[in-house]
């Protein structure tokens, strides 16, 4: 590619311009913004001090992003629905190919994409004219452009799918030229109805034979016909000999041979050209006129072109009267000749994107008109679903391929481009996934990249994303989303929450940084800091033993403060013999324990209090002379605030507590258990 | 076409570094002013400052956010010789406008291991923990690992890998594919004719991150690199800004004894034909942008034969957005068929009118 095809853009940063011109970009993230600033080459190397410049210009970030069309609410629509469309063709070409049925299918999706951006265009339109649009001026440029777009594909799609889709047996295209031009040049065509309504007054109007020529340039021949009749002098010669004319003008129908149309139209048109020759309309100098058009007559028809707006607007007119049988490859010779001649008409023209895309439609360079398609701004719209049609129809196979160019790679690239552009687009993401699915492999990555990466506005939204990344079996896309809910919880203080999107994100080192968090702050404080979420946590609790505890711990809790001793003893015995009681715990656990050994009524049998007080001395015991040989080395950690309750100022006396507690205890439940029942 | 808004940064020099956090919604710059300042964006777009503070006492090279599964957490590295991890936490005050509790950033812990400036600094891809690393100009990459991911005032070293060469810039590869815990690093050395990008792993003989290869086809300075995030390639490709610009494309191979080892492929791009600053992907490694001395940023796409092709060129210079596109001629397109620049004005569609 040479350097002058690459688009340039000026940014004129005064502070870029006067360090060096240097300016750098990077990309944002989550978009397809572009963040760019004014940059100093240093080195490490040289000395640290505040640039000469500083504080002289000020420091500017740009954020600079394409433009778009589809921050208009209707153009999200068109969006929606062409995605469905999408998805449709999809499963179609899953078939067998090359099957005839199925061209017709093909159209029909292609007539379904057109229709979509019809009716859209019609929204639009309607939407234009509401006093909202009409006062924002921002938003009524957003309108007109959209409409100029959109209005732009719809006509180049329609002449894709006449010259490109269709298997006419008799490759007759001048009747579906003509219908695409009436249906692109509406104005005439509204005038005439003007004028058929006015009946016979019509013939008065200013615009009567104007129109009429028109008309006859755009191929209408009935219409005209139709308005002729009404003329008040209809009964003459001239206008019966030419309502004749146009009326015997042979119409190429099905199953008619070729040769004899071909011959009777020759005749038809010889006939023409020699009632002129003997002036047979010279009474009616306009109605002459029209009929130096309908034989082709080149002079009359220059002199009419200047008035058109561009110039495929009267080709297919001057085809149905010059080369009716005109086929799809002799278009290619009639339509650059038929440019040449407007072009030669008007020595100041310059072609528009749009009349070269016509151009390159008829001239059969498809290449280029693909080249040109991904110029329009529409965010490649246009370019990725009518590649995708024409990869899956087949029916330019053979062309691609000799011009050399990988139809399944650049159709690949497209729907990969536009489905990542859709999935990294404020609100369109949803559509986006769709177009990635698409793509095997790559398509799945880039998803697995993408969807992380959706800021999780609400928990809505983030249970959607979740849903999305579920269909595709990607769990770690869930994962990372449950975690950062969770350590967001974590940082605003939501420590349900956050216990919650840990234990869905089945991390364990999460979850027990967490349980842990919990346990501690209640061995602190007594309080149990989200009792609701741990009690429905059940099963789930297995994901990590230090949830377990939590848990398990939370139960006997409970079973205390309903003040049902018997079993909340079991279970801290359990928990005391458990072996995942976390060492910071020991000091808590222990203390819950006092109040029940020294119950009048014992709770805690014999050879349970042996254990707990084997606990106390095997767990506890080395636990703070281990802590307190930790202290005395790092005397710069605080781990006293770390091994504490909040019952007692010093671990140490546990120990005697404890060791008392389970002295008495083991009297009262020793005198109980030796004694016999009396009965 | 772009539409650019310019917010001012309020920076009293020359930002070093613009650096977004995941979901892009937020944004960390560094400058010679030693300040680093936070941007959050708002729903209508706007970007704000939402905390600013003297974070060293040099001028401050770049700024790394964490994975925001370990918090809001970022990463600094100066020219005062340290590294500094700040994160972002509840104060205890609440703002009597929003009732929502205020937030500022607070220094976990300052790294002073180097001797000489920290050049560069970046969390690793989480996959491996809280990990952190540092290159310096001494040529040491330090690489740093928060054990207890609640409490971030802790970061022992946990490899040290010293080089020969002062080293200006580092990166880590983010996939897995292959290699793990692959990271780049280059020097910007210009007086040996030697390789200046180095690449290291770990190694399970040696339970410690080795050197495992040397591009020795960029001999000259290089200021960065840039490990392209993995949307399923079979191979990593690594973007460095030397004196032009290139793309290391590595791929795994295992040779006949089984062994694996790395294949290099290095691609060349002379388009700037000026010494090379800065490079960055996409989010997708479709797009990288490219930053030259002669005052141009390039943006290069892959084009659906997967060459990398220049698809626009901004420029420092000029009175401000004015750009038209150029006509197009066919000659380019054999090359451009769909690598065709996005960034195009607004389409040159004719003065058509629509039929309604």
């Amino acid at each position: 590619m040479s350097e002058d095809t690459v688009p340039n853009f000026e940014l004129g940063d005064a502070l870029a311009t006067r360090c060096g011109n240097t300016l750098t970009a990077r990309f944002v993230p989550g978009g397809s913004k572009i963040a760019l600033s004014a940059y100093r080459p240093v080195k490490w190397s040289t000395r640290d001090v505040p640039s000469e410049t500083a504080a002289e210009d000020p420091v500017l970030i740009y954020m600079a992003q394409e433009a778009t069309l589809y921050g208009e609410p209707l153009l999200r629509s068109l969006l929606a629905e062409t995605n469905a469309t999408f998805a449709t063709l999809q499963t179609l070409s899953q078939g067998p190919k090359g099957d005839a049925k199925k061209t017709i299918e093909y159209i029909k999706i292609s007539r379904t994409y057109r229709s979509i951006v019809r009716c859209c265009l019609e929204k639009l339109e309607h939407a234009k004219k509401l006093p909202e649009v009409q006062e924002n001026d921002a938003k009524q440029q957003q309108h007109t452009d959209a409409i100029l777009t959109f209005y732009a594909i719809e006509c180049l799609w329609h002449l894709f799918e006449i010259l490109y889709m269709q298997q006419q047996h008799n490759q007759l295209i001048v009747p579906q030229l003509l219908e695409w031009t009436r249906f692109h040049y509406p104005n005439t065509e509204d005038t005439a109805t003007d004028l058929l309504l006015m009946a016979e007054e019509a013939s008065e109007c200013d615009s009567y034979w104007d129109t009429l020529k028109t008309l006859i340039m755009l191929g209408q021949l009935d219409v005209t016909r139709a308005i002729l009749s009404q003329h008040r002098k209809f009964n003459q010669a001239a206008f019966q000999t030419a309502e004749q004319v146009l009326k015997s003008m042979p119409v190429y129908q099905d199953g008619y041979a070729m040769q004899k149309f071909c011959s009777q139209w020759e005749y038809w048109h010889v006939d023409l050209e020699r009632k002129l020759a003997a002036h047979m309309f010279a009474t009616e100098p306009q109605l002459e006129l029209l009929m130096q058009l309908v034989s082709g007559s080149n002079e009359h028809w220059d002199a009419a072109l200047l008035k058109s707006q561009d110039w495929y607007e009267f080709l297919p007119g001057y085809l149905l009267f010059t080369r009716p049988a005109c086929k799809p490859f002799e278009l290619r010779i009639a339509a650059s000749n038929w440019v040449n001649r407007w072009s030669g008409l008007r020595p100041n023209w310059e072609m528009t994107q749009m009349s070269r895309m016509v151009l390159q439609l008829m001239e059969h360079d498809v290449k280029l008109f693909i080249y040109d398609m991904q110029k329009l701004n529409d965010s490649h719209w246009f370019a990725t679903h009518l590649i995708d049609l024409i990869y899956h129809s087949g029916q330019l196979k053979s062309y691609f391929e000799q011009q050399h160019v990988d139809l399944p790679a650049l159709r690949y690239s497209m729907v990969f481009e536009y489905g990542s552009y859709l999935m990294t687009s404020h609100n369109l993401w949803q559509l986006g996934i769709d177009y990635l699915d698409c793509c095997k492999q790559e398509g799945v990555a880039a998803i697995e990249q993408l969807l992380p990466r959706i800021p999780l506005k609400s928990e809505r939204q983030a249970f959607k994303i979740i849903a999305m990344a579920k269909e595709r079996g990607l769990v770690n896309v869930e994962q990372d989303i449950c975690k950062v809910l969770s350590k967001r919880a974590y940082s605003d203080q939501r420590y349900g929450s956050a216990l919650e999107w840990a234990v869905r994100s089945k991390d364990v080192l999460l979850v027990t940084a967490i349980a842990d968090f919990i346990l501690k702050h209640y061995s602190s404080t007594g309080v149990i800091l989200c009792p609701d979420v741990i009690t429905s946590i059940g099963a789930r609790m297995f994901v990590s033993p230090r949830l377990v505890f939590l848990s398990k711990y939370f139960e006997f809790y409970e079973f205390y403060r309903q003040r049902d001793f018997l079993s909340g003893a079991e279970l801290l015995i359990n928990l005391l013999a458990s072996k995942i009681t976390p060492d910071y715990f020991w000091p808590s656990l222990l203390i819950d324990a006092l109040p029940l050994l020294e119950s009048e009524d014992p709770k805690i049998f014999c050879k349970e209090t042996i254990a707990i007080l084997q606990h106390l001395e095997m767990e506890l015991v080395p636990l703070i002379e281990r802590n307190k040989l930790n202290t005395a080395k790092f005397n710069n950690q605080t781990s006293k605030t770390v091994f504490s309750d909040y019952r007692v100022e010093n671990v140490e006396e546990i120990l005697d507590l404890m060791r008392l507690a389970c002295a008495r205890n083991l009297s009262r439940a020793m005198i109980i258990e030796n004694t016999a029942p009396t009965t | 076409m772009f539409d650019v808004e310019p917010i001012i940064a309020d920076h009293k020099d020359v930002i070093h570094d613009v650096v977004f956090d995941y979901y892009g919604r937020r944004m960390a710059t560094c400058s010679s002013d030693q300040t680093v300042k936070i941007w959050d964006e708002d729903d209508q777009g706007k970007w704000s400052v939402t905390s600013s503070w003297k974070a060293h006492s040099g001028s401050i090279w770049r700024v790394s956010w964490a994975n925001p599964e370990f918090g809001q957490v970022i990463a600094t590295c100066s020219f005062d010789r340290t590294a500094s991890v700040w994160e972002e936490v509840m104060g205890e005050k609440w703002t009597t406008i929003t009732n929502a509790p205020t937030r500022r950033w607070v220094r976990r812990t300052t790294l002073v291991d180097s001797r000489t400036s920290v050049t560069d600094v970046e969390f690793a891809p989480k996959y491996l923990g809280l990990l952190l690393a540092t290159a310096s100009a001494d040529g040491i990459i330090r690489i740093y690992e928060a054990p207890d991911i609640m409490n971030l005032s802790q970061w022992p070293v946990q490899h040290e890998i010293a080089n020969k060469l002062s080293l200006s810039c580092l990166s880590w590869n983010t996939s897995t594919y292959m290699v793990t815990q692959l990271l780049a690093a280059g020097s910007d050395e210009s007086a040996t004719p030697t390789g200046k990008v180095f690449l290291y792993a770990y190694s399970e003989n040696a339970r410690k991150c080795v050197k495992i290869e040397t591009v020795t086809d960029i001999t000259d300075p290089v200021t960065d690199v840039a490990f392209a995030p993995n949307a399923g390639r079979t191979f990593h490709m690594l973007a460095v800004a030397s004196k032009d610009l290139y793309i290391v494309n590595i791929r795994g191979v295992t040779d006949s004894t089984g062994a694996g080892k790395l294949e290099l492929q290095t691609l060349k791009f002379s388009e700037h034909n000026c010494p090379v600053w800065r490079v960055c992907w996409n989010m997708l490694a479709t797009m990288l942008i490219s930053t030259g001395d002669d005052g141009c940023v390039r943006i290069w796409r892959m084009n659906y034969t997967r060459q990398w092709k220049c698809a626009a060129v901004l420029k420092a210079e000029g009175s401000g957005p004015t750009y038209e596109p150029n006509p197009t001629t066919p000659a380019a397109l054999a090359t451009t068929a769909a690598a065709t620049a996005k960034f195009y004005k607004k389409g040159t569609i004719g003065n058509q009118v629509p039929w309604h």
